[in-house]
């Protein structure tokens, strides 16, 4: 067998109809593994027995932990992309010879129907490429920005897209709203978006109602509650106060630095506490300060002095005192930028006319020859 | 008072189809004139439960379209199997078989109705449905799925049941491909509506939950079945076996993924 029959029988499989549904069935079965065998097997196959079994491993070979993203459905797309490309060629040849009247245009609708199938092949095909599109060029994120910080978005941007500009978004303000049932009604972030020192945008979020920035889309995704510790630092006969979420970093003129470590609400059965790591040039390291300490003196009068980590007075001329503790909501913000939209757009409309195209347009009329007589009977239609 | 007229409903479409399998068997045409006289009743309550529902809504203060949780789309769910049945103007033809699609429209208002674990009352909604999509979304969709419903219970009755002779066969499997067009189109429709509503709501317009994967896998199976049908050596047999086929891709994508973990799970 020749070069030019392989390719010739190539091509005859890929626009053939039974290759075309044993694709469509193939992916279909393929989304069913991935939806519910993998889920299934999970459930009974006990964790303990999966991690770095030959099972988990054959699993991870065959990329069936996650089909969705995996080499076979990326496989059987581009198969797919290409059987419809030629499938559609082929009509289109058709189309082409019926209105260039090499083909008898007997029916009017039959010279619709190929065109109208080249509508939905070329439709769900630019669909399946306006899709890959957007995955390659495009990008999703997640930032939780607490109410009246700024955060950073340059690690959630691509440089390609534009981050690494220093790019952040501030949440001015949260509020959300409830059912008597205690079910979130509404909830909504104003949001500051700031590119250096300069506010570019401001705006309220809300659920369904993204903003674009830059060709950027923002998202009103999700909310949380944090805690926020109020904390005093006693220096030299003053005091500084600062309000800290988990993580924070706050510096001590240019001699100490402290970072509030953790947050917790019932420490050791003594209530609130905070956890602050402190360094500075002569000392190094950390200290819990309780909101309820004058209770716990009083229930243990030698705590703090017996237990260096929780007293107050650990480090050399600074005190740590945990004032108050608040909860303060944060934003949870969806981003995502993909090109691709427009492109499965221009494919979903393409998809749709041919469809509506196919089966909504009713027959115009059968076209008969007639032929003037002179003679003879005539017929009524 | 809107469960209280929806509640009622089942037993309409119920007597339909009584009186349906007592005239074929009986051959009485005036049987018939209590087929149309229960189902017609039937349709114009569950017609005027929903509207009242939604009417309802608003007098709560919560005011949206009664599609929002299982309870809703299960009632719409038949309303739209009983709708077709009408548009398409099966009942006319007085077939004792087309009465077991009023058995299909009971069967799904029944299980909304009557299973202790559906909750009936008017909920309002979560900030992700509120949107103007829910509407073309979900009705698109459960059209639909009306339709597919239609297309599978006369696929049942070619497989249980062959027609007496081959021009009927033919007539049944050309109303089975009447019904998966029109099912194919609306779910078309649905998926991209809902695809719409998903890249305002969640910022991606396909993202591989298992609805929206089950609702591609169902779209595929009717895709496939509508492709086969061009193939001349595909029987009558075979489309109505792949009918009953996208019927359990239907109820899978309905009932089924809300035992999986997903954006879509209102169980």
């Amino acid at each position: 067998m020749g070069v030019r029959n392989i390719v010739s029988a190539s091509l005859r499989l890929l626009y053939s109809l039974r290759f075309a549904v044993w694709v469509l069935f193939v992916i279909a079965a393929l989304s069913v593994v991935g939806t519910v065998f993998m889920p299934l097997l999970s459930l009974v196959v006990p964790p303990s027995i999966g991690a770095g079994s030959w099972l988990s491993r054959i699993i991870s070979l065959l990329e069936l932990d996650d089909i969705f993203h995996s080499r076979w459905l990326f496989i059987l797309g581009a198969v797919l992309l290409v059987s419809l490309l030629s499938c559609s060629g082929r009509r289109v040849r058709a189309v082409g010879r019926i209105f260039l009247g090499k083909r008898d245009r007997a029916v009017d609708r039959q010279a619709l129907s190929p065109l109208a199938a080249v509508c939905i092949h070329m439709g769900v095909a630019i669909i399946i490429g306006g899709f890959l599109y957007g995955q390659f060029a495009g990008f999703t994120g997640y930032v939780e920005v607490p109410e009246g910080r700024v955060v950073s978005l340059d690690s959630v941007i691509p440089p390609e897209q534009g981050g690494g500009t220093n790019r952040a978004v501030r949440c001015d303000d949260f509020s959300v709203e409830f059912y008597d049932s205690g079910i979130p009604s509404e909830y909504r972030s104003a949001v500051s978006f700031i590119t250096g020192d300069k506010v570019v945008k401001r705006g309220v979020l809300r659920v369904n109602q993204p903003l674009i920035v830059d060709r950027i889309r923002y998202y009103q995704a999700h909310y949380n509650t944090l805690p926020l510790a109020v904390v005093a630092v006693e220096h030299d006969g003053e005091t500084m106060t600062f309000a800290a979420y988990a993580g924070d970093v706050f510096e001590l003129g240019k001699e100490a630095v402290i970072r509030v470590a953790r947050i917790e609400d019932n420490f050791m059965n003594l209530g609130p506490a905070v956890r602050i790591d402190f360094v500075s040039q002569n000392e190094q390291g950390y200290v819990w300060a309780f909101l309820q300490r004058d209770d716990i003196l009083r229930r243990f009068p030698e705590f703090f002095s017996r237990f260096p980590q929780f007293d107050p007075h650990r480090f050399e001329s600074y005190r740590f005192f945990f004032q108050e503790r608040k909860s303060m909501f944060a934003t949870g913000l969806s981003i995502s930028y993909d090109p691709g939209i427009a492109v499965v757009i221009v494919g979903s409309v393409l998809l749709l006319v041919g469809l509506f195209a196919l089966y909504c347009v009713p027959a115009v009329g059968t076209r008969l020859p007639v032929h003037e007589a002179t003679q003879g009977p005539r017929d009524i239609l | 008072m809107n469960v209280t007229v929806l509640n009622g409903v089942p037993f309409f479409y119920l007597a339909a189809f009584a009186f349906s399998v007592a005239c074929g068997v009986t051959g009485t045409i005036r049987l018939k004139k209590m087929v149309t006289l229960c189902w017609g009743t039937g349709f114009a309550f569950h017609t005027a439960g929903l509207l009242y529902r939604w009417v309802e809504s608003y007098t709560l203060g919560i005011g949206h379209p009664p599609l929002s949780n299982f309870y809703e789309s299960l009632v719409f769910f038949s309303w739209a199997v009983v709708f077709f049945y009408l548009v398409l103007g099966y009942f006319k033809k007085s077939d004792p078989l087309d009465s077991f699609i009023l058995l299909a429209a009971f069967i799904l208002i029944a299980f909304a109705s009557f299973s202790p674990g559906i909750d009936s009352r008017i909920q309002p909604l979560i900030p992700a449905l509120k949107s103007n999509w829910l509407i073309s979304h979900v009705v698109t969709c459960l059209l639909g799925y009306g339709a597919f419903v239609i297309a599978a219970v006369m696929g049942a009755f070619l497989l249980i049941r062959r027609p007496d002779t081959i021009e009927r066969e033919w007539l049944l499997e050309e109303r089975i491909y009447q019904c998966m067009v029109i099912g194919f189109l609306f779910f078309t429709v649905g998926i991209m509506t809902g695809s719409v509503w998903a890249h305002y709501a969640w910022g991606r317009y396909w993202g591989w939950d298992p609805k929206e994967t089950w609702a591609l896998i169902t779209w595929l199976i009717y895709a496939g079945t509508l492709h086969v049908r061009l193939r001349r050596r595909w029987t009558e047999r075979g489309m109505a076996v792949m009918t009953l086929v996208g019927l359990a891709s239907i109820l899978f994508t309905f009932l089924g993924v809300n035992y999986l973990s997903g954006l879509h799970s209102y169980l």
